[in-house]
Protein backbone atom coordinates (compact mmCIF):
# COMPACT_ATOMS: atom_id res chain seq x y z
CA UNK A 1 0.00 0.00 0.00
CA UNK A 2 1.32 3.44 -0.96
CA UNK A 3 1.35 6.49 1.31
CA UNK A 4 -1.86 8.04 2.58
CA UNK A 5 -2.83 10.95 0.40
CA UNK A 6 -5.34 13.72 1.04
CA UNK A 7 -6.74 15.48 -2.04
CA UNK A 8 -8.04 18.95 -1.20
CA UNK A 9 -10.24 20.44 -3.90
CA UNK A 10 -13.68 22.07 -4.01
CA UNK A 11 -14.24 20.45 -7.44
CA UNK A 12 -15.81 17.32 -5.96
CA UNK A 13 -16.07 15.44 -9.28
CA UNK A 14 -12.39 16.00 -9.91
CA UNK A 15 -11.26 15.07 -6.39
CA UNK A 16 -13.33 11.86 -6.19
CA UNK A 17 -12.31 10.59 -9.63
CA UNK A 18 -8.67 11.45 -9.03
CA UNK A 19 -8.79 9.65 -5.65
CA UNK A 20 -10.27 6.59 -7.33
CA UNK A 21 -7.44 6.53 -9.87
CA UNK A 22 -4.86 6.74 -7.08
CA UNK A 23 -6.59 3.92 -5.16
CA UNK A 24 -6.39 1.76 -8.30
CA UNK A 25 -2.62 2.34 -8.10
CA UNK A 26 -2.38 1.26 -4.48
CA UNK A 27 -2.46 4.59 -2.66
CA UNK A 28 -4.79 5.24 0.27
CA UNK A 29 -6.46 8.37 -1.06
CA UNK A 30 -9.07 10.49 0.71
CA UNK A 31 -10.67 13.79 -0.23
CA UNK A 32 -11.52 17.08 1.45
CA UNK A 33 -13.69 19.69 -0.28
CA UNK A 34 -12.38 22.73 1.58
CA UNK A 35 -9.28 24.03 3.32
CA UNK A 36 -11.05 23.96 6.68
CA UNK A 37 -12.05 20.30 6.24
CA UNK A 38 -8.50 19.42 5.19
CA UNK A 39 -6.99 20.93 8.35
CA UNK A 40 -9.55 19.10 10.48
CA UNK A 41 -8.68 15.81 8.78
CA UNK A 42 -5.00 16.51 9.42
CA UNK A 43 -5.71 16.79 13.14
CA UNK A 44 -7.74 13.57 13.18
CA UNK A 45 -5.32 11.39 11.28
CA UNK A 46 -2.15 12.13 9.48
CA UNK A 47 -1.93 11.88 5.73
CA UNK A 48 1.65 11.91 4.53
CA UNK A 49 1.04 13.77 1.31
CA UNK A 50 -1.48 16.48 0.51
CA UNK A 51 -2.50 17.30 -3.07
CA UNK A 52 -3.85 20.81 -2.78
CA UNK A 53 -5.81 23.14 -5.07
CA UNK A 54 -5.01 26.86 -4.74
CA UNK A 55 -8.30 28.63 -5.35
CA UNK A 56 -11.12 27.43 -3.12
CA UNK A 57 -14.02 29.17 -1.43
CA UNK A 58 -13.30 30.00 2.22
CA UNK A 59 -9.73 29.20 3.19
CA UNK A 60 -7.67 29.07 0.00
CA UNK A 61 -4.82 26.69 -0.78
CA UNK A 62 -2.14 29.23 0.02
CA UNK A 63 -3.44 29.63 3.58
CA UNK A 64 -3.80 25.85 4.01
CA UNK A 65 -0.19 25.40 2.86
CA UNK A 66 1.03 28.09 5.25
CA UNK A 67 -0.80 26.50 8.21
CA UNK A 68 0.38 22.98 7.36
CA UNK A 69 3.98 24.15 7.20
CA UNK A 70 3.63 26.02 10.52
CA UNK A 71 2.15 22.93 12.21
CA UNK A 72 4.05 19.95 13.58
CA UNK A 73 2.59 17.66 10.93
CA UNK A 74 5.12 16.02 8.64
CA UNK A 75 3.24 16.44 5.39
CA UNK A 76 4.54 17.07 1.91
CA UNK A 77 2.24 19.30 -0.11
CA UNK A 78 1.85 19.06 -3.88
CA UNK A 79 0.00 21.97 -5.45
CA UNK A 80 -2.34 20.93 -8.27
CA UNK A 81 -4.24 23.89 -9.62
CA UNK A 82 -5.86 25.23 -12.77
CA UNK A 83 -4.90 28.69 -11.55
CA UNK A 84 -1.57 30.35 -11.31
CA UNK A 85 1.27 31.70 -13.31
CA UNK A 86 4.98 30.96 -13.19
CA UNK A 87 5.28 33.60 -10.49
CA UNK A 88 2.75 31.81 -8.27
CA UNK A 89 4.76 28.61 -8.66
CA UNK A 90 7.95 30.07 -7.21
CA UNK A 91 5.87 31.74 -4.49
CA UNK A 92 4.20 28.51 -3.29
CA UNK A 93 7.53 26.71 -3.44
CA UNK A 94 8.95 29.38 -1.15
CA UNK A 95 6.03 28.71 1.19
CA UNK A 96 7.14 25.07 1.36
CA UNK A 97 5.25 23.25 -1.39
CA UNK A 98 7.09 20.12 -2.50
CA UNK A 99 5.93 20.35 -6.13
CA UNK A 100 3.62 22.41 -8.24
CA UNK A 101 1.59 20.93 -11.12
CA UNK A 102 -0.89 22.52 -13.45
CA UNK A 103 -4.40 21.09 -13.98
CA UNK A 104 -5.18 19.04 -15.95
CA UNK A 105 -2.00 17.12 -15.19
CA UNK A 106 -0.77 13.88 -16.66
CA UNK A 107 -1.22 10.98 -14.21
CA UNK A 108 2.42 10.01 -14.88
CA UNK A 109 3.65 13.42 -13.72
CA UNK A 110 1.47 13.23 -10.61
CA UNK A 111 2.69 9.73 -9.76
CA UNK A 112 6.30 10.84 -10.19
CA UNK A 113 5.76 13.74 -7.77
CA UNK A 114 4.01 11.41 -5.29
CA UNK A 115 6.85 8.86 -5.41
CA UNK A 116 9.46 11.56 -4.89
CA UNK A 117 7.50 12.95 -1.93
CA UNK A 118 7.18 9.41 -0.50
CA UNK A 119 10.93 8.89 -0.86
CA UNK A 120 11.69 12.16 0.91
CA UNK A 121 9.36 11.23 3.77
CA UNK A 122 11.03 7.81 4.10
CA UNK A 123 14.49 9.40 4.20
CA UNK A 124 13.36 11.71 7.00
CA UNK A 125 12.08 8.87 9.19
CA UNK B 1 -7.90 53.85 -27.32
CA UNK B 2 -8.36 51.35 -24.51
CA UNK B 3 -7.16 52.63 -21.13
CA UNK B 4 -4.59 50.63 -19.16
CA UNK B 5 -7.06 49.87 -16.35
CA UNK B 6 -9.66 48.68 -18.87
CA UNK B 7 -7.08 46.39 -20.44
CA UNK B 8 -6.08 45.08 -17.01
CA UNK B 9 -9.77 44.38 -16.26
CA UNK B 10 -10.16 42.52 -19.54
CA UNK B 11 -6.99 40.53 -18.79
CA UNK B 12 -8.23 39.62 -15.31
CA UNK B 13 -11.59 38.35 -16.57
CA UNK B 14 -10.01 36.48 -19.49
CA UNK B 15 -7.44 34.85 -17.17
CA UNK B 16 -10.24 33.84 -14.77
CA UNK B 17 -12.24 32.22 -17.57
CA UNK B 18 -9.23 30.21 -18.81
CA UNK B 19 -8.59 29.04 -15.24
CA UNK B 20 -12.15 27.79 -15.00
CA UNK B 21 -11.86 26.08 -18.38
CA UNK B 22 -8.77 24.30 -17.02
CA UNK B 23 -10.90 22.99 -14.16
CA UNK B 24 -13.48 21.69 -16.66
CA UNK B 25 -10.72 20.04 -18.70
CA UNK B 26 -9.29 18.54 -15.51
CA UNK B 27 -12.60 16.82 -14.67
CA UNK B 28 -12.88 15.47 -18.25
CA UNK B 29 -9.23 14.39 -18.12
CA UNK B 30 -9.59 12.47 -14.84
CA UNK B 31 -12.90 10.85 -15.84
CA UNK B 32 -11.42 9.78 -19.15
CA UNK B 33 -8.28 8.61 -17.34
CA UNK B 34 -10.39 6.47 -15.03
CA UNK B 35 -12.10 4.87 -18.06
CA UNK B 36 -8.65 4.20 -19.56
CA UNK B 37 -7.51 2.62 -16.27
CA UNK B 38 -10.58 0.35 -16.18
CA UNK B 39 -10.16 -0.64 -19.84
CA UNK B 40 -6.54 -1.53 -19.12
CA UNK B 41 -7.65 -3.75 -16.21
CA UNK B 42 -10.20 -5.44 -18.49
CA UNK B 43 -7.85 -6.03 -21.42
CA UNK B 44 -7.44 -9.70 -20.44
CA UNK B 45 -11.17 -10.26 -20.83
CA UNK B 46 -12.32 -7.68 -23.37
CA UNK B 47 -16.06 -7.10 -23.75
CA UNK B 48 -17.85 -6.33 -27.08
CA UNK B 49 -16.57 -3.11 -28.71
CA UNK B 50 -13.67 -2.90 -26.25
CA UNK B 51 -11.38 -1.51 -28.98
CA UNK B 52 -13.92 1.18 -29.89
CA UNK B 53 -14.04 2.29 -26.26
CA UNK B 54 -10.26 2.38 -26.16
CA UNK B 55 -10.07 4.46 -29.36
CA UNK B 56 -12.70 6.85 -27.99
CA UNK B 57 -10.72 7.29 -24.77
CA UNK B 58 -7.62 8.10 -26.82
CA UNK B 59 -9.53 10.66 -28.90
CA UNK B 60 -10.90 12.37 -25.77
CA UNK B 61 -7.37 12.49 -24.36
CA UNK B 62 -6.04 14.11 -27.55
CA UNK B 63 -8.80 16.72 -27.50
CA UNK B 64 -8.16 17.47 -23.82
CA UNK B 65 -4.48 18.08 -24.65
CA UNK B 66 -5.57 20.34 -27.53
CA UNK B 67 -7.88 22.23 -25.18
CA UNK B 68 -5.08 22.61 -22.63
CA UNK B 69 -2.77 24.04 -25.28
CA UNK B 70 -5.39 26.59 -26.34
CA UNK B 71 -6.37 27.66 -22.83
CA UNK B 72 -2.73 27.83 -21.68
CA UNK B 73 -1.82 30.02 -24.64
CA UNK B 74 -4.76 32.31 -24.03
CA UNK B 75 -4.10 32.39 -20.30
CA UNK B 76 -0.50 33.52 -20.85
CA UNK B 77 -1.74 36.14 -23.29
CA UNK B 78 -4.31 37.38 -20.77
CA UNK B 79 -1.58 37.63 -18.10
CA UNK B 80 0.63 39.64 -20.47
CA UNK B 81 -1.32 42.77 -19.49
CA UNK B 82 -0.64 42.26 -15.75
CA UNK B 83 2.44 44.50 -15.80
CA UNK B 84 3.16 47.39 -18.20
CA UNK B 85 6.82 46.36 -18.52
CA UNK B 86 8.43 42.99 -17.78
CA UNK B 87 11.66 41.10 -18.32
CA UNK B 88 10.74 38.61 -21.00
CA UNK B 89 12.56 36.26 -23.36
CA UNK B 90 12.13 37.10 -27.05
CA UNK B 91 11.86 33.34 -27.72
CA UNK B 92 8.85 33.21 -25.39
CA UNK B 93 7.20 36.18 -27.10
CA UNK B 94 7.60 34.53 -30.50
CA UNK B 95 6.36 31.13 -29.32
CA UNK B 96 3.26 32.67 -27.72
CA UNK B 97 2.48 34.88 -30.71
CA UNK B 98 2.79 32.03 -33.21
CA UNK B 99 0.78 29.70 -31.00
CA UNK B 100 -2.08 32.22 -30.70
CA UNK B 101 -2.07 33.37 -34.30
CA UNK B 102 -1.38 30.10 -36.16
CA UNK B 103 -5.06 29.21 -36.38
CA UNK B 104 -6.03 32.63 -37.80
CA UNK B 105 -3.28 32.33 -40.41
CA UNK B 106 -4.34 28.77 -41.32
CA UNK B 107 -7.89 29.96 -41.99
CA UNK B 108 -6.39 32.21 -44.69
CA UNK B 109 -4.26 29.34 -46.06
CA UNK B 110 -1.03 30.69 -44.61
CA UNK B 111 1.24 28.46 -42.57
CA UNK B 112 2.85 30.32 -39.69
CA UNK B 113 5.99 28.94 -38.07
CA UNK B 114 8.39 30.21 -35.43
CA UNK B 115 11.98 29.14 -34.87
CA UNK B 116 13.50 30.03 -31.51
CA UNK B 117 17.20 30.12 -30.64
CA UNK B 118 18.98 28.07 -27.98
CA UNK B 119 19.84 30.99 -25.74
CA UNK B 120 17.38 33.22 -23.89
CA UNK B 121 17.25 36.78 -25.25
CA UNK B 122 15.94 38.96 -22.48
CA UNK B 123 14.08 42.18 -23.21
CA UNK B 124 12.58 44.67 -20.79
CA UNK B 125 9.42 45.63 -22.60
CA UNK B 126 5.63 45.48 -22.80
CA UNK B 127 4.93 41.83 -23.63
CA UNK B 128 1.36 42.65 -24.63
CA UNK B 129 2.34 45.47 -26.99
CA UNK B 130 5.14 43.50 -28.64
CA UNK B 131 2.72 40.62 -29.28
CA UNK B 132 0.23 43.10 -30.69
CA UNK B 133 2.88 44.68 -32.95
CA UNK B 134 3.94 41.26 -34.25
CA UNK B 135 0.39 40.12 -34.96
CA UNK B 136 -0.41 43.41 -36.72
CA UNK B 137 2.62 42.94 -38.99
CA UNK B 138 1.70 39.30 -39.64
CA UNK B 139 -1.87 40.32 -40.51
CA UNK B 140 -0.55 42.85 -43.04
CA UNK B 141 1.76 40.22 -44.57
CA UNK B 142 -1.10 37.73 -44.85
CA UNK B 143 -3.42 40.33 -46.41
CA UNK B 144 -0.77 41.34 -48.93
CA UNK B 145 -0.26 37.68 -49.89
CA UNK B 146 -3.94 37.36 -50.71
CA UNK B 147 -3.50 33.62 -51.20
CA UNK B 148 -1.72 30.56 -49.84
CA UNK B 149 1.82 30.73 -48.55
CA UNK B 150 3.97 30.50 -45.47
CA UNK B 151 5.64 32.83 -43.02
CA UNK B 152 8.66 31.63 -41.08
CA UNK B 153 9.81 33.81 -38.19
CA UNK B 154 13.27 33.20 -36.77
CA UNK B 155 14.77 34.62 -33.62
CA UNK B 156 18.08 36.31 -34.38
CA UNK B 157 20.61 36.40 -31.55
CA UNK B 158 22.55 39.39 -32.76
CA UNK B 159 24.63 40.83 -29.88
CA UNK B 160 23.46 44.36 -29.16
CA UNK B 161 20.43 44.14 -31.45
CA UNK B 162 18.45 40.93 -31.02
CA UNK B 163 15.61 40.56 -33.44
CA UNK B 164 13.31 38.56 -35.63
CA UNK B 165 13.65 37.71 -39.32
CA UNK B 166 10.51 37.04 -41.37
CA UNK B 167 10.83 34.77 -44.42
CA UNK B 168 8.01 34.36 -46.92
CA UNK B 169 7.38 31.22 -48.93
CA UNK B 170 4.79 29.52 -51.10
CA UNK B 171 2.68 30.60 -54.06
CA UNK B 172 1.87 34.15 -52.95
CA UNK B 173 5.14 35.06 -51.22
CA UNK B 174 6.30 37.37 -54.00
CA UNK B 175 3.35 39.66 -53.37
CA UNK B 176 4.72 40.62 -49.94
CA UNK B 177 6.62 43.88 -50.26
CA UNK B 178 7.03 47.26 -48.60
CA UNK B 179 4.53 48.85 -51.00
CA UNK B 180 1.96 46.07 -50.64
CA UNK B 181 1.79 46.02 -46.83
CA UNK B 182 1.49 49.80 -46.61
CA UNK B 183 -1.99 49.55 -48.09
CA UNK B 184 -3.32 47.98 -44.91
CA UNK B 185 -4.37 49.69 -41.65
CA UNK B 186 -2.75 46.84 -39.67
CA UNK B 187 0.65 47.85 -41.05
CA UNK B 188 0.24 51.44 -39.86
CA UNK B 189 -0.74 50.16 -36.41
CA UNK B 190 2.40 48.00 -36.46
CA UNK B 191 4.54 51.01 -37.37
CA UNK B 192 3.02 53.12 -34.58
CA UNK B 193 3.63 50.37 -32.02
CA UNK B 194 7.16 49.75 -33.32
CA UNK B 195 7.96 53.44 -32.87
CA UNK B 196 6.66 53.41 -29.27
CA UNK B 197 8.50 50.17 -28.45
CA UNK B 198 11.73 51.26 -30.19
CA UNK B 199 11.62 48.32 -32.60
CA UNK B 200 13.58 49.05 -35.77
CA UNK B 201 12.49 47.37 -38.99
CA UNK B 202 13.81 47.01 -42.52
CA UNK B 203 13.35 45.01 -45.71
CA UNK B 204 16.47 43.09 -46.68
CA UNK B 205 17.22 43.17 -50.39
CA UNK B 206 19.64 40.21 -50.30
CA UNK B 207 16.99 37.58 -49.45
CA UNK B 208 13.67 39.49 -49.40
CA UNK B 209 13.29 38.94 -45.67
CA UNK B 210 11.76 41.46 -43.29
CA UNK B 211 13.91 42.14 -40.23
CA UNK B 212 12.99 43.52 -36.80
CA UNK B 213 15.52 44.49 -34.15
CA UNK B 214 14.81 45.31 -30.51
CA UNK B 215 16.70 47.77 -28.40
CA UNK B 216 15.56 45.91 -25.27
CA UNK B 217 15.25 49.17 -23.31
CA UNK B 218 11.57 49.91 -24.04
Amino acid sequence: MGAEILIVDDEVEFAETFAERLRLRGFAARTARSGEQALQMLEEGEPKIMVLDLKMPGMDGEEVLRRVKQSRCVVEVIILSGHGSEMDESYVRDLGAFACLRKPADIGDILEALRKAEKLLTQRQ
Amino acid sequence: MVKANELAFFGKIAAGVTHELNNVLAVINETNGLMADLLAVLDKAPFPHWEKFQRSVKKIDEQVQRGVEITSGFNRFAHSVDYPLVDIDLNTILTRTVSLFRRFAALLNVELQGVVCDLPIMLFTSAFRVQMALTRAIEAFIKSMGGSGSILIKVKNDPGAPGLDFYFGGESCEKVSRGAVEEFAEWHEFEELAAVLDIRHAWRTSDGAFALSFSGRN
